[in-house]
């Protein structure tokens, strides 16, 4: 009897305790640790790689397949450090390859931006290839169509020399021009690619020759060149007191850097007539403009001049006997003369182009023709006085050697606003950074400058447009770089692709690059396993092997120590209460009426 | 037999007979249908129209012997008339059963039979049952069918099929004869992508085509091949320099076919080549009595015919000279046709040189080609010194310089040889003969040309004027002042006087020719008498002062201003960069345009005319026929891999035409810091 009592008070008590629970509502407060959010990286040549981490790391951590700022760590696959590191969280850790098989990698493709129409330009291409000895590599440069213009095949000799090749691309037309470098093992897959975009132009290179008095070196270097569509060729021949022998508009002297500053190169024939003011002009000409000089000797005699030269003294062979002038830089064919000159010693910082063997020592050699650096130009010195009686192509290079020399001198020449970005050929939304270099304002800001503390004033509008269409322009927003006239910037490749120019305006003059948007562009990718694991580890991370990759999810969650988040709990909210609620009541009813109670 | 039952059964054997014939018929428009197809597909290859009747002719009695029996053998013609005289209701089959078998039938039934019968064959009219205008019908639709192969020659279906179908070049056999006198094999090919002969073969051309025609396209114009048997079209050319052979089929409506190209190389055959190897010298003899071992090889790229030595002896001095001209025997070793040498050991006694006498001599050979020039060696002198020359041998005459007098002097006879031939000799050959004396001339010439440093206008204006433009070339001369002296003026006047002479000896006016060749001769002489001065140049206090070298008032002096030199435009980089371009446009297309075989043919066309001797070009041109046949043929993976190979070896032939472009990585911090660091290194170091 005292149990049944018992057992409906304890019915009673539960029933009204969760009454009062109830009506209370007590919170219960509560910690949970949640996977830790990380991003994947990978470019599209890295995709399949990319999967196998994915599926490995997939239980231990939420992967999001691409930069993702607000993630907690981020993964990087392959082993290039990124362009843009912007949206890239920390810690990163790195995921590479170590696997066994032949692995080639295109390491770096060179190539100029602009190259004339009427040249060959060489596409240097550097590859390494590991587990692969024996094997041969074929190097393929493609146009955007896909043809193959030029193919080299090179053997692999060992795993650690690079693969250096150089490929030739010939211009058919005018314009920004789509390349690709393709590098393969024979006969085996598809290989790995680079795309470059390249501006061909068919803007001549002004030239000007001016002679003080009449000088056959400059007479046959002028016919050599005036025969080269590369070149537009003006000059003055002063003949006499006030009379000139002009072809072209060529300027009446060299001290006005307005005048002279058009041209890319000056070409001047017997030096030693120069006058000081005319040398003051080819020295603001050189440092103001970073334009090239070439002095043609065709006697020693003192002047002006020498002062540009900077030689100290100088040597003379006039034996009669003719020597091969060969030069130092090329296996091409040497110049000829029977009289020379040559500064004794070198001048400090010049280099020797073109060399004599001395005749009392073989083994010797005299520097005949020279280059000096000149503030942001250069001068070139050459003391074959009479190499000009030596045209024969047969046994002379001098046409050939002209040519190519005043190519290189005019090539030279930085633009009046010098544009690069990289890469030339993108993805879309892709990141291209953007540098800008105005000439007048760079060299404006000289050591004489500096220490007057003068400021340097330089404005630049930038725009990105559809090749050919103007209409669609979007203005690009640069800002100062490190040093005067540079700016820099980066931008976002447009989603249309195609070809479009970034255009350069500033300091009275403008240029314009192509960029090439095209779906899947390729870049090299350099061999950077040390600099990347200096910046993951920089940024809290490390880089792990694909074989270790096991051990990569602990590694995350260890860096990252994802936080707990509180969880705020009502337990007397559930309608379950319903249940032992009726259950206790119903009971505790049950036993009364059964002693006659109810 | 009841004569009603023999009425019917001599109806129904009429009627089988007309059936036979009706059968016979349509066995001939058969045949005459079997032959027209044989005519459409071009066979028999034969003599028409012999042929095509002969062949109508067997089918057409094998057809008709074919029908004839076919119904013969046919049994049912009782049941055919019942099928188509439906009012005989069975009443002739039943009547020629019982005519075959009436023993179970009553014999009223079966008269009553036979009687109805009989009157109903004499009702019936065969024609109107068996007629036999269809038959004939057939026959004339398949004789005028047939007909068509008697009017047309060769393939019917090239003629009736043509309009319908696209033109197209099935097959091309050249055959390649090399001239005679090579002794070469002929040489056929089938389908080649390109044709090597030798210059001077013939070179025949059988084209198979279903086409109405074909026209062959080379770098002298288009002319149509003959058609010469059933779809074979035939052309020949003479291989004279090197270009292309297109085709171009036409069908009978006007349309054109794809083009198919062939490369064409000639190899020249080269003239023999021949030197003297011993002496090899120029010989100075003390007297006229020594004997010259001689040496001679020559060789040739096919055979050698001849080869002798020839001479002329130079008796006299002075201005007066007297020429002989002879040849002496040598004893020759052949080593096989292409390589001969000869030798021979030469006494002078037989030529009687004097004191100061010379002679001449040269090998001559010649190759086995029709109408060739014999080659000459070049010439060696053997002079007889006169007493005490070589005593005082700096002072004697330059043989050289006697040897430009001699050459002049040898002209100077050839032509009077010539024209003293002149009657005997066709105007052809004398034309040839004299513009050799011209060839020889201009190399005359040219000695003097260059010995004076340079070359001179070809017109001179005046004898006693200089063109400063042109002498300007002479600039070291120039320089060295050695222009204005008598001598040199002498040796322009001769210079200008055998230019004279070449003009007159071209125009094959000798007379005129050989009156300027003396005075240029005169000049010559007087020019030697003053060698003193044309050789000397000027002492240091005669140097010129180039800075008064202008003439004139000195107030009308001007600046001189010139247009500025345009460079050349090189065509063959040009067009070989049109051509890359036209490439990429036709392989930028997955799927090839409808004209694109054509387009394709026509640039590889396009790529042999820019240098049809270039073997890189002709590789070029190969692989864009071959990718224009895989377009025509619908393969259009190879014809992107063929146009593909084009493209690099294209690119390849160009880049041999273009200097290299340099190096233009240009970067302005880079420079400055050069400079800069060239500067510091210039700046005088000041001692702390």
């Amino acid at each position: 009897m005292n149990g049944d009592l018992v057992t409906r008070r304890a019915l009673r008590g539960i029933a009204l305790a969760i009454a009062v629970a109830a009506v209370v509502d007590p919170a219960i407060t509560s910690h949970h640790d949640s996977r830790p959010l990380v991003a994947l990286i990978a470019t599209p040549h890295d995709s399949a790689f990319a999967a196998r981490v994915s599926r490995a790391l997939g239980g231990s951590v939420a992967l999001i397949p691409a930069p993702f700022a607000a993630a907690d760590a981020a993964v990087l696959v392959g082993d290039q450090v990124p362009r843009d590191a912007d949206g890239i969280p920390a810690p990163t850790f790195a995921v590479t390859d170590d696997s066994s098989g032949p692995q080639l990698r295109l390491e770096r493709v060179q190539s100029p931006q602009t190259t004339p129409l009427d040249a060959r330009t060489a596409i240097t291409a550097v590859a390494s290839a590991v587990h692969a000895r024996g094997r041969t590599v074929e190097f393929t440069l493609r146009t955007g169509d896909g043809l193959a213009l030029d193919r080299v095949t090179t053997p692999v000799t060992s795993d650690s020399a690079p693969l250096t090749t150089t490929l030739s691309y010939t211009p058919s037309t005018t314009g920004a021009v789509m390349l690709d470098v393709t590098a393969r093992f024979t006969n085996d897959g598809a290989g790995v690619h680079a795309d470059r975009a390249i501006d061909v132009r068919n803007v001549p290179w002004p030239v000007l020759f001016f002679d003080p008095r009449p000088s056959w070196q400059s007479t046959f270097v002028r016919r050599a060149v005036s025969d080269d569509d590369r070149f537009v060729v003006a000059s003055r021949v002063v003949t006499s007191r006030g009379i000139s022998t002009n072809e072209g508009q060529p300027p009446g002297r060299l001290d006005d850097l307005a005048l002279i500053g058009q041209y890319r190169a000056v070409v001047v024939g017997a030096p030693e007539a120069l006058t000081p003011a005319d040398v003051a002009g080819l020295d603001a000409f050189m440092r103001r403009r970073g334009g090239s000089v070439i002095f043609l000797l065709d006697q020693y005699a003192h002047g002006p001049y020498e002062g540009l030269a900077g030689a100290s003294a100088w040597s003379q062979d006039s034996s009669g006997t003719a020597v091969r002038i060969a030069q130092t830089a090329a296996d091409s064919g040497a110049l000829e003369a029977t009289q020379f000159a040559w500064p004794d010693p070198l001048p400090p910082g010049a280099v020797a182009l073109a060399t004599a063997p001395a005749r009392r020592d073989s083994t010797a050699r005299h520097a005949v023709i020279w280059q000096s650096d000149i503030g942001a130009g250069r001068l070139l010195v050459s003391g074959a006085f009479d190499a000009w009686q030596f045209r024969d192509a047969s046994q002379s290079a001098f046409n050939a050697f002209w040519r190519a020399t005043l190519a290189r001198m005019a090539s030279a020449v930085p633009p009046p606003v010098d544009i690069q970005i990289s890469p030339s050929v993108a993805s879309p939304g892709e990141s291209v950074a953007v540098e800008v270099t105005l000439r007048g304002a760079a060299l404006q800001w000289t050591s004489v400058a500096a220490a007057r503390n003068d400021p340097v004033h330089a404005a630049v509008t930038a725009h990105l447009e559809r090749a050919g269409t103007a209409d669609s322009a979007v203005s690009v927003r640069l800002w100062p770089g490190t040093s005067a006239g540079e700016f820099v910037g980066r931008i976002d490749a447009p989603v249309t692709p195609g070809s479009w120019r970034l255009a350069v305006a500033g300091d009275g003059a403008s240029g314009s690059v192509p960029l090439i948007v095209a779906r899947g562009a390729s870049h090299p990718a350099p061999n950077n396993r040390a600099a990347l694991a200096a910046w993951v580890a920089a940024r809290g991370g490390r880089v792990t092997s694909i074989g270790q990759i096991a051990s990569l999810g602990a590694a995350i969650r260890g860096a990252t120590r994802p936080a707990g988040h509180r969880v705020e709990w009502h337990p007397m909210r559930s309608p379950w209460w319903i249940l032992p609620f009726a259950l206790a009541l119903g009971g505790e009813w049950w036993l009364r009426r059964r002693r006659g109670l109810a | 037999m009841s004569p009603d039952a023999a009425a019917v059964a001599a109806f129904v054997a009429r009627a089988r007979r007309r059936r036979a014939r009706i059968g016979a018929a349509y066995g001939v428009a058969v045949g005459l249908v079997l032959a027209f197809g044989l005519g459409l597909a071009g066979w028999p290859a034969g003599a028409w129209p012999r042929t095509t009747i002969i062949n109508a002719v067997i089918l057409v009695a094998i057809g008709n012997v074919v029908g004839a029996m076919s119904m013969i053998l046919r049994r049912g013609t009782v049941a055919d008339i019942e099928r188509r005289a439906p009012e005989c209701r069975n009443l002739m089959i039943t009547a020629v059963e019982l005519t075959a078998d009436h023993a179970s039938t009553p014999e009223a039934v079966a008269a009553l039979v036979w009687q109805r019968a009989a009157h109903l064959t004499e009702q019936l009219r065969l024609s109107t049952v068996f007629p036999a205008r269809n038959a004939f019908v057939c026959i004339a639709a398949g004789a005028l069918l047939w007909s068509l192969t008697l009017h047309h020659p060769g393939p019917v279906a090239a003629h009736l099929l043509a309009p319908a179908a696209a033109a197209d070049i099935l097959q091309i056999d050249v055959t390649v004869i090399p001239p005679t006198y090579a002794g070469q094999p002929t040489r056929t090919l089938h389908n080649p992508a390109r044709v090597a002969a030798l210059a001077g073969s013939r070179v025949e051309l059988d084209v198979q085509a279903r086409a109405a025609g074909v026209t062959m396209e080379t770098l002298h114009g288009t002319q149509p091949l003959a058609a010469r048997a059933a779809a074979i079209y035939h052309g020949e050319l003479v291989a004279d320099a090197d270009g292309y052979i297109a085709f171009q089929a036409t069908s009978g409506n006007g349309h054109t076919g794809a083009r198919r190209l062939l490369g064409l190389a000639v190899t020249a055959d080269n003239p023999p080549h021949v030197r003297i190897v011993l002496p090899g010298k120029d010989l100075h003899l003390h007297d006229g009595h020594q004997t010259i071992t001689l040496r001679v090889e020559a060789s040739d790229d096919i055979g050698l015919a001849s080869l002798r030595l020839k001479y002329t002896k130079v008796a006299g001095s002075g201005e007066r000279f007297t020429f002989t001209e002879g040849e002496t025997p040598l004893i020759i070793d052949r080593t096989d046709a292409r390589t001969w040498t000869a030798h021979a050991n030469w006494p002078l006694d037989s030529l009687k040189l004097d004191q100061g006498d010379m002679v001449v001599y040269r090998a001559v050979a010649a190759d086995t080609r029709p109408g060739t020039v014999p080659v000459e060696s070049d010439a060696f002198l053997a002079d007889v010194l006169e007493p005490g020359a070589d005593a005082a041998f700096g002072l004697a005459m330059d043989p050289d310089e006697a040897r430009y007098a001699v050459s002049q002097q040898m002209v100077i006879l050839k032509t009077e040889h010539l024209l003293a031939r002149k009657g005997s000799m066709p105007a052809a050959t004398y034309a040839d003969s004299a513009a050799d004396i011209a060839a020889e001339q201009r190399r005359v010439r040219a000695e003097f040309v260059f010995m004076m440093g340079g070359e001179l206008g070809s017109e001179p204006t005046s004898m006693s004027e200089l063109n400063e433009t042109a002498e300007a070339e002479g600039e070291s001369e120039l320089a060295a002042g050695r222009m204005v002296n008598e001598g040199r003026d002498a040796l322009l006047g001769a210079i200008r006087f055998m230019s004279r002479a070449d003009k007159s000896l071209t125009d094959a006016t000798l007379p005129e020719a050989l009156g300027y060749e003396h005075q240029a001769l005169t000049q010559l002489q007087r020019a030697f008498s003053h060698k003193r001065l044309i050789l000397r140049a000027l002492t240091e206090h005669e140097r010129l002062d180039l800075t008064r070298r202008l003439t004139g008032a000195l107030g009308a002096v001007t600046s001189d201003v010139l247009p500025a030199t345009t460079p050349p435009v090189d065509p063959r980089a040009t067009a070989l960069r049109r051509s890359l371009v036209s490439i990429a446009s036709l392989a930028g297309t997955g799927n090839f345009a409808a004209d694109a075989a054509a387009n394709t043919t026509v640039l590889a066309q396009g790529v042999l005319t820019v240098d049809p001797s270039a073997e890189s070009l002709r590789g070029v041109a190969t692989l864009l026929t071959d990718a224009a046949a895989a377009m025509h043929s619908g393969r259009t993976a190879d014809a992107h891999g063929l146009l593909d190979r084009a493209t690099t070896a294209l690119a390849q032939a160009l880049r041999t035409d273009l200097p290299a472009a340099p190096d233009a990585t240009t970067a302005t911090p880079d420079d400055q810091l050069a400079g800069a660091l060239t500067d510091a290194l210039r700046r005088p170091r000041t001692s702390p």
